[in-house]
């Protein structure tokens, strides 16, 4: 029963089913721990990546509010008057305000030759119509430096707008196009595999386990036989 | 013994990782080239080069085209007028001012019809540098396409996916040994295999073994 033999194999065979069990949750362990790391890795880059969108996001929206802000009625309202009161000097020669107001030197400057030796009645009278005239000429270029103002001006409502909304498309679309090079970038990281513990030779100490309990058991009979035997 | 674990696929994953990174280093160079290039087309199409100055010397060449022409009929329609009025012996009259004011109001008129058009081709010029720029916008996009980047850089990866080492168990590499268990232990080795391996190294040695080859 005591039998040496038998007791060494039985200590081996409980010795390996330790170490087995040893190396298993060595590598339970290990495994914990490179999922640990993994999920650390993941976070670390997910929570940059949100990062960085958020905060191309927020330039995209600043240069989209700002747009608004600029577009927005009162602001276009004032945007127009500007340039009608730019168009209306712009458009008609500083000689025709002149006339306009009534500037002597100008209207004398009209007359036709022959009419310097009118008299005063006639001269008055010519200056007077077209002073008239060119309040009325005044008037319809005034009309059409409003309607310009509108459309199609250097400055107008439509070249505006649209000029506005270029250059924060622009800022958009920068912002659009990082945002899709991080998400890519940020893909390729989310790619990344953990590490997969794999116990090598795992198999050896089971195998080992087994030997030794086979032997043990095969010492333990003989021992047992023969001391049958004896008696 | 065996039983020792091991991280199995950590040069891939390294790899995996070493993509990454490129990966994003190399979206910061994209984006700094990105931001290089849309300041060099914001410069380009500036002020500094299109400016005010650029279209109100487009606008004042047009100006200078269409006014002379202008200026031209006024003074021939106004010869012409000065002269009829003349001989209808009208010069000095009332009549002379209608006609004169007539003159007069067309010009003005004229004139600013033909500012407000050189107004909206200067517009249009601006609109014409405008989409210059966006060409030169849309290029620069395209040269820095984030699709293709991203393609690059999942492919790379993906592809060392392909030629992943082989991470599965090695199997029984080593056979079980019992020590001090020769004859039991023969059937499994052979006796002179088992007997070599416990035959002690020196006079002075212990009966352990080494294992070669």
């Amino acid at each position: 029963m005591c039998d040496p033999v038998s007791m060494i194999g039985l200590a081996l065979s409980v010795g390996m089913a330790y170490a087995n069990y040893a190396a298993q949750q060595d590598m339970a362990n290990q495994q914990q721990a490179a999922n640990d790391s993994w999920v650390d890795y993941q976070r670390r880059q997910a929570a940059d990546f949100q990062r960085r969108d958020e905060a191309l996001r927020k330039n995209a929206e600043a240069a989209r509010t700002s747009s608004l802000e600029e577009l927005a009625p009162d602001k276009q309202k004032k945007a127009q008057e500007n340039e009608e009161a730019r168009l209306k000097e712009d458009l008609s020669s500083e000689d025709l305000a002149n006339m306009e107001k009534g500037d002597p030197n100008t209207l004398a400057s009209k007359l036709l030759s022959g009419q310097e030796g009118a008299g005063d009645y006639a001269k008055t009278n010519i200056q007077a119509q077209i002073q008239q005239a060119a309040i009325e000429a005044r008037q319809r270029i005034q009309a059409l430096a409003a309607v310009q103002s509108y459309g199609g001006s250097q400055f107008g409502l439509t070249n505006r707008a649209n000029s506005i909304l270029n250059a924060s498309g622009q800022d958009i679309r920068l912002a659009g196009n990082e945002r899709a090079g991080e998400l890519a970038a940020y893909n390729v990281a989310k790619a990344v595999e953990p590490i997969k513990i794999v116990q090598h030779g795992g198999q050896s100490l089971g195998a080992g386990a087994a030997a030794g309990a086979q032997i043990a058991g095969g010492g333990l009979g003989n021992a047992m036989a023969a001391g049958m035997a004896s008696t | 013994m065996g039983g020792k674990s091991g991280p199995s696929n950590n040069q891939m994953v390294q790899f995996q990782m070493e993509q990454a990174r490129k990966a994003e280093q190399k979206e910061n160079l994209r984006q700094a080239r990105l931001d290089q290039g849309k300041g060099a087309i914001d410069e380009l199409f500036g002020p500094d080069n299109f400016g005010d100055e650029f279209f109100n010397k487009y606008k004042d060449a047009s100006l200078n085209y269409a006014l002379p022409q202008l200026e031209g009929q006024y003074d021939t329609a106004k010869s012409g007028m000065t002269a009829d009025l003349a001989r209808a012996g009208l010069l000095r009259s009332s009549s002379a001012g209608y006609a004169q004011g007539l003159l007069e109001n067309q010009n003005a008129v004229n004139e600013g019809g033909l500012r407000a058009k050189a107004d909206t081709d200067t517009a249009a010029l601006r609109q014409s540098i405008a989409s210059q720029q966006q060409q030169a916008y849309n290029q620069l996009y395209q040269t820095e396409d984030p699709t293709v980047a991203a393609n690059t850089a999942a492919n790379s990866a993906a592809n060392a996916q392909l030629t992943q080492p082989n991470t599965g168990a090695l199997g029984d590499m080593f056979k079980p040994i019992v020590i001090g268990l020769g004859s039991a232990a023969a059937p499994v080795y052979g006796a002179s295999q088992a007997n070599s391996y416990l035959n002690p190294k020196s006079p002075m040695g212990s009966g352990s073994y080494t294992q070669t080859g």
